[in-house]
């Protein structure tokens, strides 16, 4: 235990009596000395009483509300201290914050106080963590006082937040919090007829001709089989990309459309590599803003690929911009053309003109006031195939009736939705809030999905749907 | 408390006894009972007439052993802190009258051996305390600041950031 320099001052009287008994030579003030001395062992005595009895009573919460982060991510750590009985010591209770988190708006790291008589304090400090690795807190410092004397001690947890790099980050595709199995896009054939890729070999029927005989397996088998072919089949796969604005929710580098893109961008991977002729259709708050046409050639889907990873959500600024847009080209064919007093033309403007030209007819501006307009102004219905919608759940009666317009086409339609519960930058929201918020949109998902050749999939941050999907299971509302 | 205290010093040393216990209520309002001790006590010294013998002249003293247990009536162990109390205020002055009875000027010596039978108590007692919390094992590693009253929360902002990291 430690003394205050005030106690302290107290308890010397018992030497300042001594020193005075000795001058004086007078055994009276050793009395006093040995009445003070008294007086301070018994308060020491009582402090340490109090003391035992005050830790014996006391429990001491140290937790995170998330234990893995993001480089950058926020989390909140509470420390809460509760007697079972009160005490007649002053306890304050201090919380570690590891060195490398950052306390936001320079607040001091989390502490509380139990007053004499107090039984319950708790208190919430929000955290960043801009360094990636496994950080443990120290154990909660202690402070108990009686004004007098002190004495400091640790207790409670040692709660660690593991935070983990931006590069890694998982992106969660599937459905009611679990991932897809196989991979979206993926179809067979499913038909027998001509083609390249051989079948299994079946025997001979009366009506097979004699060119589809295998004579090969009929010699190694004893009977007559014939072979086979797969027919080769296209699906025709449409990316329709939703980059309006509502589709910049989210932290700088994961916001829904970050997401989105990649699964986009998969998409027409799978595609490309199935040989499927694939096109792209993008709409932003103005209407279509692009449209690239169904093709198998490998160029398209640079194209595709290029155009979105340039895209970005309405009303986002990029530093980069490497695609100029058709209404861009215009513009700059217009100033070009007011520009010049040449009769035929500068130099510069006559090299730059063609450029542009073939910028400005590249791209056809619709404009349409949502999602299922633009649907209806793109696609054809003459070419059926797949309709992949990359959207999120902000606005679910316009995404019903796009998913029934696609589907009323005949095609099959795979959404990937960006849950807006996932993109949530409030941190401190509390996990049962956003898993009601949840199950809402598992419910849009479930509907659309309830429609015949309709598939529709969740896209988002994995960890922030398992810290969801975890509360509500331990809640119980999750099987 | 404070009449019997007045009637004590009254019978043990006469009309000095109403300065002696001004001085003392004063100072116990003010500075705390030890303070109050300490006045009261060298008031007692200052009286030329007072000694320690006669019947009524350990009067004064128990009252002012009385005015220390009465410290302890406002503590949530009030019995432990009064036998305390008793206890070491015996001990150190049988001590003390031991070491003087042995012989003349010895004064100096009882009051040498007084203050280090107190501060042996005061360890002893921390001692005991830091076994009893479990602070022993771990005291190597524990930070201790040495002041409290100049302990600022800003420089808690400096050294509670701890903590392990893994990268």
């Amino acid at each position: 235990m430690y003394p205050t320099p005030r106690f302290l001052a107290r308890c010397s009287l018992a030497g300042v009596l001594v020193v005075l008994a000795i001058v004086f030579d007078d055994p009276m003030l050793l009395v006093g000395a040995a009445t003070i001395g008294g007086w301070t062992v018994a308060r020491q005595l009582a402090f340490t009483m109090a003391l035992e009895r005050t830790v014996e009573n006391l429990t001491v919460d140290q937790t995170v509300d998330r234990t893995t982060v993001r480089t950058d991510g926020a989390s909140a750590i509470t420390l809460g201290a509760s007697l079972a009985a009160p005490s007649s010591l002053q306890v304050t209770i201090g919380g570690s914050v590891p060195t490398v988190a950052t306390l936001e708006d320079d607040t001091t790291p989390p502490a509380t106080t139990l007053d004499p008589g107090d039984c319950e304090r708790a208190t919430t400090e929000p955290l960043r963590w801009p360094v990636s690795g496994r950080h443990e807190f120290e154990p909660a410092t202690v402070t108990a006082t009686d004004g007098g004397l002190r004495e400091t001690i640790t207790a409670g947890s040692r709660p660690a937040v593991t935070v983990e790099p931006r590069g890694d980050e998982p992106i969660h595709v599937g459905a009611g919090g679990d991932r897809i199995g196989t991979a979206y896009g993926q179809h067979e054939g499913g038909r027998l007829g001509s083609g390249d890729d051989p079948a299994e070999p079946r025997e001979y029927v009366p009506g097979d001709t004699a060119d589809k005989i295998d004579w090969k397996a009929t010699a190694r088998l004893g009977t007559t089989y014939v072979r086979e072919f797969e027919t080769e089949t296209d699906r025709r796969t449409t990316l329709v990309v939703d980059h309006r604005s509502t589709l910049a929710t989210g932290p700088d580098s994961g916001t829904k459309f970050d997401h989105l893109r990649e699964a986009a961008l998969s998409v027409a991977e799978r595609a490309y590599r199935a040989g499927d002729p694939v096109g792209l259709v993008t709409v932003d708050d103005g209407g279509v803003s692009s449209r690239i046409e169904q093709t198998t050639a490998g160029g398209t889907y640079r194209t595709i690929r290029h155009r979105l990873l340039d895209l970005e959500p309405t009303g986002t600024t990029r530093t980069h911009t490497r695609r100029l847009t058709g209404d861009q080209a215009r513009t700059r064919l217009a100033s070009l053309a007011g520009g010049s007093s040449h009769p035929e033309g500068e130099p510069f403007e006559t090299t730059l003109r063609p450029f542009y030209e073939a910028r400005a007819s590249g791209t056809d501006r619709v404009t349409v006031d949502s999602l299922t307009s633009a649907i209806r102004a793109t696609t054809s219905s003459h070419n059926r195939g797949q309709t992949v919608i990359v959207t999120d759940d902000s606005r679910p009666a316009e995404l019903r009736e796009t998913v029934s317009l696609a589907h009323s086409h005949g095609n099959d339609v795979l959404v990937l939705l960006a849950p807006s519960v996932l993109y949530e930058t409030d941190r401190i929201t509390a996990l049962e809030q956003s898993f009601d918020q949840y199950v809402a949109f598992e419910n849009l998902r479930r509907d659309l999905t309830r429609i015949e050749r309709v598939t529709a999939l969740e896209v988002g941050p994995g960890d922030r749907l398992s810290a969801i999907v975890d509360a509500g299971r331990s809640r119980g509302d999750v099987a | 408390m404070l009449v019997l205290l007045c009637l004590s010093l009254w019978v043990t040393v006469g009309p000095p006894a109403i300065g002696i216990w001004l001085g003392t209520v004063l100072a116990w309002y003010v500075l705390e009972t030890p303070a109050a001790l300490a006045v009261g006590f060298v008031g007692l010294a200052a009286v030329p007439t007072y000694t320690l013998e006669g019947e009524t002249a350990l009067l004064a003293p128990t009252a002012y052993v009385l005015v220390a247990l009465a410290a302890g009536f406002r503590t949530p162990h009030p019995v432990a802190f009064g036998v305390a109390v008793v206890v070491t205020t015996s001990g150190l002055v049988g001590v003390g009258w031991l070491l003087i009875a042995s012989g003349p000027g010895s004064v100096w010596i009882a009051g040498l051996a007084l203050l280090v039978v107190l501060v042996w108590c005061v360890l002893g007692l921390d001692r005991y305390e830091r076994v009893a919390l479990g602070l022993l094992e771990g005291s190597s590693e524990r930070d201790e600041p040495t002041d409290a009253d100049t302990t600022t929360q800003t420089d808690r902002t400096e050294t509670d950031r701890t903590g392990s990291t893994e990268l």
